[in-house]
């Protein structure tokens, strides 16, 4: 967890004259899973863009050392390509056929769904979509991946199953991931680190580690606190009664590097 | 509550069947209580006879091949130049500025307005008619590919984008498979249009055809003929729109008719 896969320093972007994010530090290391939340329209996606490389940063820089896939909060599928035509989109640099299709089947294996290679995405549930778009994004030799909200419209239990699946699928092939969400639970049960982001112009309130062991329970005390912390940085009204006390030593540590004040 | 089961392909010949025969049977009904004078209003048996005289003589056959052959010269012209046009409008909002307003102004003209021009400019045959097709027609492709164009969403374009999809790959990967869907939508409505200008067209600017079948059925006051032509016309554009309607069943677009 050492190498740093992903490396933002003092970001700050700005739209029109308005300040969106304001001198964002973060790094995130291979096999790290890092949740980024904030209040609506605080601009989590702009530096979810920015991380991938779609807009280059007003101030500041973002290295990336490898390739950066995304997964999007729309349906990012092509609907006229089978699952095996998206997922192979992600295996365009591959020339040669035979290791092409050899990967493609390990991919299928690895989300599950070797039955479904033929079949287009209005023909499989939302979450089977959710883990094609997953393995066209660990395609190749990627080495960041950006999600964007990727289970916000899915149900609750499809949501439950499918971060039981990104966590597994995650654990056979790691990569530094950037997670956006707005489900302070998602944070909690995924990152290994949370960032609280402010209101517009966006920046660090506070981060924190988690190190519990996956699958995680989310009533767990320790997770709790977590959550409780989260909210209690959001502003958010909160009834968690924690019983015990936070264990900042164990399951959270390092909790809240306040972000420095601003002038 | 019970669920609407899809209408099987049999279930959907025999209504359809079912209900043409009961139009039949109306039409014989008012024909027999002759609420229109017989001269005014042909029976369903005169206008069977008159199809087969037509039949016999061949000209119906040649009117066909006729009117076929304007509709597939004009319309194939509007679809080959609209569709790229429609994706220059689409993409650059430099040329979407310089064209819009040209393409609304002509899209509102009846293409009946054009007939004086047409036979000018091209006498009587198969080009006025042809022209006046391509004038119905190629404005609203035009039109309908720039608003399938603008309905792609972007995410399909940030994928393109984060996958190297660039250019004419870009163009033929991404672009045309997305709008495909609602260009085929346009190209059985157009096809529709492309249908009705050619009798009003033939009629004035034709010397064969059905339109001008019907036009000289009418001078000849052989309203029995009228009809035949009308029911031929009607036929072959249900025959021609369900040919289209095959487009809509290709795999790959098959996605945009699911919701």
């Amino acid at each position: 967890m050492n190498i740093k896969t992903l490396v933002v320093r003092d970001v700050s972007h700005s739209f029109g004259g308005a300040l969106v994010l304001d001198r964002i530090t973060l790094e995130v290391a291979s096999g790290e899973v890092v949740a980024l939340i904030g209040p609506s329209g605080c601009g989590k996606t702009t530096l979810l863009r920015l991380l991938s490389g779609f807009y280059g940063p007003g101030l500041g820089s973002v290295e990336r050392h490898g390739s950066t896939r995304m997964i999007y909060q729309q349906d990012g599928l092509l609907p006229w390509l089978t699952v095996a035509g998206n997922i192979s989109l992600g295996l365009r640099h591959v020339t040669d056929a035979a290791t092409r299709a050899e990967q493609l089947a390990r991919l299928l294996k690895l989300i599950r769904l070797q039955g479904f290679a033929r079949l287009y995405p209005h023909q499989l549930s939302g979450g089977m979509r959710q883990r094609v778009e997953l393995a066209r994004a660990l395609a190749g030799d990627t080495n960041v991946l950006l999600m964007d909200e990727p289970f916000s419209s899915l149900d609750y239990q499809t949501r439950a199953r499918m971060r039981h699946e990104l966590t597994r699928v995650l654990a056979l092939r790691p990569v530094a991931v950037v997670l956006v969400t707005h489900d302070i639970e998602e944070a909690v049960l995924l990152a290994d680190r949370v960032v609280v982001l402010s209101e517009r112009p966006a920046r660090i309130l506070c981060e924190l580690r988690l190190d519990a062991e996956h699958p995680r329970d989310v009533t767990s005390t320790p997770l709790r606190a977590a959550m409780k912390s989260i909210l209690k940085h959001l502003a958010l009204p909160h009834d968690f009664d924690v019983d015990a006390p936070m264990d900042e030593g164990d399951a959270i540590s390092g909790v809240e590097r306040e972000a420095e004040a601003r002038p | 509550m019970k669920s609407e089961q899809p209408t099987s392909y049999t279930k959907a010949f025999l209504l359809s069947t079912a209900c043409g025969l009961a139009a039949v049977g109306l039409w014989s009904l008012l024909s027999f209580l002759e609420l229109f004078p017989r001269s005014a209003f042909p029976s369903p048996r005169s206008v069977a006879v008159g199809l087969g005289e037509e039949f016999r003589t061949g000209r119906l056959a040649d009117d066909l091949v006729a009117s076929l052959f304007r509709v597939a010269a004009g319309y194939t012209l509007a679809v080959v130049l609209s569709i790229p046009l429609g994706l220059a409008l689409g993409h650059r909002p430099g040329v979407r500025a310089a064209l819009l307003p040209a393409v609304n102004f002509f899209r509102s003209l009846s293409p009946l307005a054009w007939i004086p021009f047409a036979i000018l400019w091209f006498g009587i045959g198969d080009l006025p008619v042809v022209f006046l097709i391509f004038m119905a027609t190629f404005f609203p492709l035009v039109l309908a590919t720039l608003a399938a164009v603008a309905n792609v969403p972007a995410v399909y374009f940030q994928v393109a984008h984060e996958y190297g999809f660039r250019g004419v790959e870009l163009l033929t990967r991404i672009t045309l498979p997305a709008i495909m869907p609602q260009v085929i939508t346009a190209l059985r409505v157009t096809g529709g249009m492309a249908w009705l200008v050619l009798v009003a067209a033939e009629m004035i600017a034709g010397r064969d055809g059905l339109g001008f079948a019907i036009w000289d059925a009418r001078n000849g006051l052989r309203l029995d003929l009228l009809v035949c032509g009308m029911v031929v016309i009607g036929l072959t554009g249900v025959i021609l729109d369900w040919l289209l309607s095959l487009l809509a069943k290709l795999p790959g677009v098959r996605w945009g008719y699911e919701h």
